[in-house]
């Protein structure tokens, strides 16, 4: 049995829900078009990932076998649905730019894998504990593809309205299209593994 | 009499790969004499800079990854050449260097280098420009075609349009050296004139410099293409109706690159449906 600081560790980089176990790409491709959205998305991912996991290893011993998924499914969509409601009303802009990919966050593998996996087998702290370090994973990793497409796609970073960086090149209009998605972020994987492979020889 | 034991193939022949490729390189430069012969010095340029970063970019890639640098020369040369050509010669240098990196990089070496690539190298790479610069890649579409202006086209802005008639010249020379069969052109004129035929619809760059040289050099890549005779034909038909569909809705050049890298990544799939099968094999319990 490890210890809740290590669960919280393996979710940053051996086990990166992105690069690693390449979960969640539906999302973390249509949202990281642009930095803000990709901000927005990892920080309602960790919210849903940790509230939910905790909840279900609360409720762990009550929750009968035979209909563990079916369960699952409502807390965690419960957790969405809040999400959404709150972003709706104070973020409007943003909620519309994610559109129907933060509903989605419900369906998303990485919540549903952790909660199945992980979070209904072991004690809330842990599971607090994993679920921080894999939503923070998530949001680094999708922070990470939409900062290279947002600098090379448009030329400039834009959060919220005041534009933090911006620089002279043509922007490439590939990058945010969906196959700038899809080759930013298999080369990002190559990187990572690379990495990876250095660490552990 | 000598009696050799070995595996096949049984039927050998003195073509091998370097000169297969070689061969190819040699078809190209009809067309490149022409273009720097309109373009002089900037067409010049616009190659040499495309096959100088095709050639850097595989060196930094065998590089990264750990490998003795290699630069295979001919593909190299294939795939520079091919993506100079299509490229406008007023085109600014960086356009070409992008290209030539995107080619070989991303194209080519990370599905897993020559012979492995799913896509034409240079083909993607010229979609790649197309869609990210489309201010410095796009041109004029030409309309108008006459003898002369099939032999030398003054108004060509793109290379391989310099000289369309030169561009065939090549294609013929691999026609005739038999390098190139007749088997995806046949599938790809037919699946370009029956639509047409059928809208009564006129179609101008069937003397197109781009149009001969995807014809020719493009869609015959044997890496890229299927490898039975039947396969070849639908990959080309596949080609042709898609250049037709797409050139009715957006410009000839997008429909031809955009036609050619969704054949290509459809060709495992034809590989695997025109697979010939062992006649004996039918109804046998094998």
């Amino acid at each position: 049995m490890s210890s809740a600081p290590l669960e919280f560790e393996k979710g940053l980089f051996t086990k990166h829900p992105i690069f690693h176990m390449t979960l969640g790409l539906c999302t973390a491709l249509a949202v990281s078009i642009l930095v803000e959205n990709a901000i927005a998305m990892g920080l309602a991912t960790i919210f849903v990932l940790v509230s939910s996991n905790l909840l279900i290893s609360l409720l762990k011993d009550q929750i009968p076998k035979e209909i563990e998924l079916p369960t699952f499914l409502v807390i965690i969509g419960a957790f969405v649905t809040f999400t959404e409601i709150t972003l709706k009303a104070f973020l409007p802009q943003i909620h519309k730019a994610l559109g129907i990919y933060l509903p989605l966050i419900a369906v998303n593998c990485i919540v549903l894998a952790r909660v199945q996996s992980f979070a209904a087998r072991t004690t809330p702290k842990k599971a607090v504990a994993d679920g921080l370090g894999m939503g923070i994973g998530y949001a680094y990793g999708i922070l990470i593809i939409s900062f290279i497409r947002e600098l090379f796609g448009n030329g400039s970073i834009v959060i919220l309205g005041r534009s933090i960086f911006s620089w002279g090149i043509p922007p490439t209009e590939l990058l945010v299209l969906p196959p700038g998605g899809f080759i930013v972020m298999g080369l990002l994987l190559a990187v990572f593994t690379h990495i990876e492979r250095r660490r552990q020889p | 009499m000598k009696l050799v034991v070995s595996p096949p193939p049984f039927i050998k022949k003195k073509r091998t790969t370097s000169k297969v490729l070689w061969s190819v390189v040699i078809a190209l430069l009809p067309p490149v004499v022409a273009a720097v012969y309109l373009f002089r010095l900037p067409g010049l340029l616009v190659l040499l800079t495309c096959v100088a970063s095709c050639a850097l970019t595989e060196a930094a890639v065998n590089r990264v990854s750990g490998k003795k640098i290699h630069i295979p020369l001919a593909p190299t040369l294939i795939t520079g050449i091919i993506l100079g050509l299509l490229l406008p010669a007023k085109t600014p240098l960086w356009i070409p260097f992008i290209g030539g990196v995107f080619a070989i990089a991303i194209a080519k070496e990370a599905f897993g280098g020559h012979g492995s690539n799913i896509f034409n190298p240079a083909i993607a790479a010229w979609v790649f420009l197309m869609i990210s610069w489309a201010t410095d890649t796009l041109t004029q579409p030409i309309t108008f075609y006459d003898f002369g202006s099939f032999l030398l086209n003054r108004q060509a802005e793109r290379l391989v349009e310099a000289s369309p008639a030169f561009v065939l010249l090549g294609g013929m020379f691999l026609f005739l050296t038999r390098l190139i069969k007749l088997d995806v052109q046949v599938g790809f004129l037919l699946g370009v004139y029956l639509p047409l035929t059928l809208l009564r619809a006129p179609f101008a760059p069937w003397f197109s410099g781009i149009f001969i040289l995807i014809l020719f050099f493009v869609i015959t890549d044997p890496v890229t293409s299927p490898i039975t005779k039947r396969g070849r034909l639908i990959f080309g038909l596949g080609c042709g109706l898609l250049v037709v569909l797409y050139s009715r809705f957006a410009n000839l050049e997008d429909g031809l690159g955009l036609a050619v890298l969704l054949m290509n990544a459809l060709v495992p799939l034809i590989d695997r449906f025109t697979k010939p099968r062992p006649l004996l094999l039918e109804g046998m319990n094998v």
